[in-house]
């Protein structure tokens, strides 16, 4: 079964990712502005098409979220999720005009949807993250990646306190808050920094994030964990999510078309 | 305000709202029922209110508590369609819902943990948490009326009904969109990614995908009302699943969005 899954997207950094965004875009626009007519482009953007590949994806989706399998690293989700992308694509080009407010609408909900799932997948190949376990009043820039390989980062990271507050009166040690406090450093420049969990810092394109520490040890523990997360596509991300909101926003002033000639 | 006064509130709200719905179905006592039901509601409010100052912390974050929030929403779309509509049956209905759930926190036990871990320490956590259960009433309200619809097949009635339905899902979906941004962001500010494949958030996608089909099958087949109620039905399993059902999946064991109590 191990085929089904794929080992390395790695292999699809930068710039590969973003010529293969370029040749799907273009890839689209070509199809839907030479053959607007065709039956294959009337086909895609179809209501029946849209609802199986929605269909398609609710049924991918309810077997992983019942086994937890992670299936999403699997090459059929790549393919369902491309054939989305391409249906939705060719639906957004065929609406693509500001004449009125309701398509404005269409535009950004679909267009939002298309931009966070284009730049999600996109972007997975160019997304660093890694682990590193920092201990008291040393230096470390050696992390781990998500496949468990050694990494060396372009700086290093020194604990300089950590702190851990408990809830009191819980004899279930429930923590109240957890903080360290960091000096990350590289030729160029030193920062000083407290992390905490929804509290990250940010140093020369990465950010830090408080990740875990010795639980046995507790307010006592002698190092912390890091999680060292660089993820250049995040914009268009956001950019997308920023879309969609404003969309969810319209959907709910104006909600459904009022039919009136039924 | 503890756990352990809930009873006299739960006795005082459902008195009210059985009470409201009786005089609703009574014509003339159409404000008078208004009032009634309204003071059920508050009641209900200033034990969630009351609930949150005791624990110092939202009452937001245990199933009980989620609970608590969805049979106040419910309780209050029924109360505003009813004030708008004045159909007599759906306050009855989202009344018998709202007080389901109330009644299912007075048999289940329910612990007061005032521990607010640091993770759930955001400005996301609040609105994150509303928009989903206000998101989640609307959806349940929608059901109910469709259900009524196609059950009882008052052809006269099905468009206005399914309208109203069409509406409510719309602005839930809107909801459910942004509870699903806002979860997103929160999520990359949190744990440094956007989106980890949880199994809540698996379910939580497959749902949301679940509501657009319902939302696209209604514009494009608009009297295929059998179709729609199977789709909005579908959809609503697919909410329980999410909000709950989780936790009794063989993914489960992987989830950080497992609740704390019973």
């Amino acid at each position: 079964m191990e085929y089904l899954f794929y080992n390395d997207i790695g292999v699809f950094a930068f710039p590969l990712n973003l010529i293969g965004g370029l040749f799907l875009v273009s890839g689209i626009w070509i199809l839907y502005h030479y053959y607007p007519e065709s039956s294959l482009v009337h086909r895609l953007t179809s209501m029946p098409v849209t609802l199986s590949i929605c269909g398609l994806l609710i049924l991918f989706l309810v077997i992983e979220g019942i086994w937890g399998l992670q299936l999403f690293k699997t090459w059929i989700f790549i393919l369902l999720l491309l054939s989305l992308l391409i249906i939705l694509g060719l639906v957004i080009l065929k609406r693509l005009s500001f004449s009125s407010g309701r398509n404005g609408l269409f535009l950004l909900n679909h267009g939002g949807l298309w931009i966070i799932l284009t730049s999600a997948l996109l972007g997975t190949p160019d997304r660093e993250e890694y682990k590193i376990i920092v201990p008291l009043g040393e230096k470390e820039y050696y992390a781990v990646d998500r496949q468990g390989g050694l990494h060396p980062l372009p700086f290093t990271i020194r604990l300089d306190k950590f702190e851990l507050e408990y809830y009191p009166e819980t004899e279930a040690h429930i923590p109240k808050r957890f903080c360290s406090t960091i000096t990350v450093e590289n030729r160029s420049q030193t920062k000083q920094c407290s992390i905490e969990v929804n509290a990250p810092a940010r140093f020369e394109g990465y950010t830090l994030y408080q990740d875990g520490y010795d639980t046995k040890a507790g307010s006592t523990s002698q190092y912390s964990i890091l999680l060292v997360v660089r993820d250049p596509w995040i914009y268009p991300v956001y950019f997308g999510i920023f879309l969609l909101f404003a969309g969810a926003g319209g959907l709910m002033i104006y909600g459904p078309i009022k039919k009136t000639n039924l | 305000m503890t756990w352990n006064n809930f009873i006299f509130f739960a006795i005082g709200t459902l008195t009210f709202w059985s009470a409201g719905c009786y005089m609703a179905w009574k014509k003339k006592y159409h404000t008078e029922s208004l009032w009634i039901f309204a003071a059920g509601i508050l009641l209900l409010l200033s034990f969630i209110l009351g609930l949150g100052i005791f624990l110092q912390r939202p009452p937001i974050r245990t199933m009980g508590e989620t609970r608590l929030l969805y049979s106040f929403f419910t309780a209050v779309i029924g109360w505003l369609i009813f004030l708008r509509r004045k159909y007599a049956w759906l306050l009855s209905f989202t009344a018998t819902i709202a007080s389901l759930f109330i009644i299912i926190n007075l048999v289940t036990p329910q612990i007061h943990n005032q521990a607010l871990i640091p993770a759930l320490q955001s400005i996301w956590f609040i609105p994150h948490v509303v928009v989903y259960m206000l998101s989640y009433a609307l959806m349940g309200c929608a059901l109910i009326f469709l259900l009524y619809g196609s059950i009882f097949r008052f052809r006269e009635h099905r468009l206005q009904i399914a309208v109203i339905a069409d509406n409510l899902v719309y602005t839930g979906t809107a909801l459910l969109t942004t509870g699903m941004l806002l979860g997103a962001i929160w999520a990359k500010q949190a744990w440094g990614h956007y989106w980890t494949w949880d199994p809540k958030e698996t379910w939580a996608a497959l749902t949301w995908l679940s509501y657009i089909c319902y939302i696209h099958v209604r514009h494009h087949y608009p009297f295929r009302y059998k179709s729609a109620t199977i789709i909005l039905t579908l959809s609503f399993l697919f909410l329980q699943i999410c909000w709950y059902g989780i936790h009794y999946l063989p993914a489960a064991m992987k989830s950080i969005h497992t609740y704390h109590t019973p």
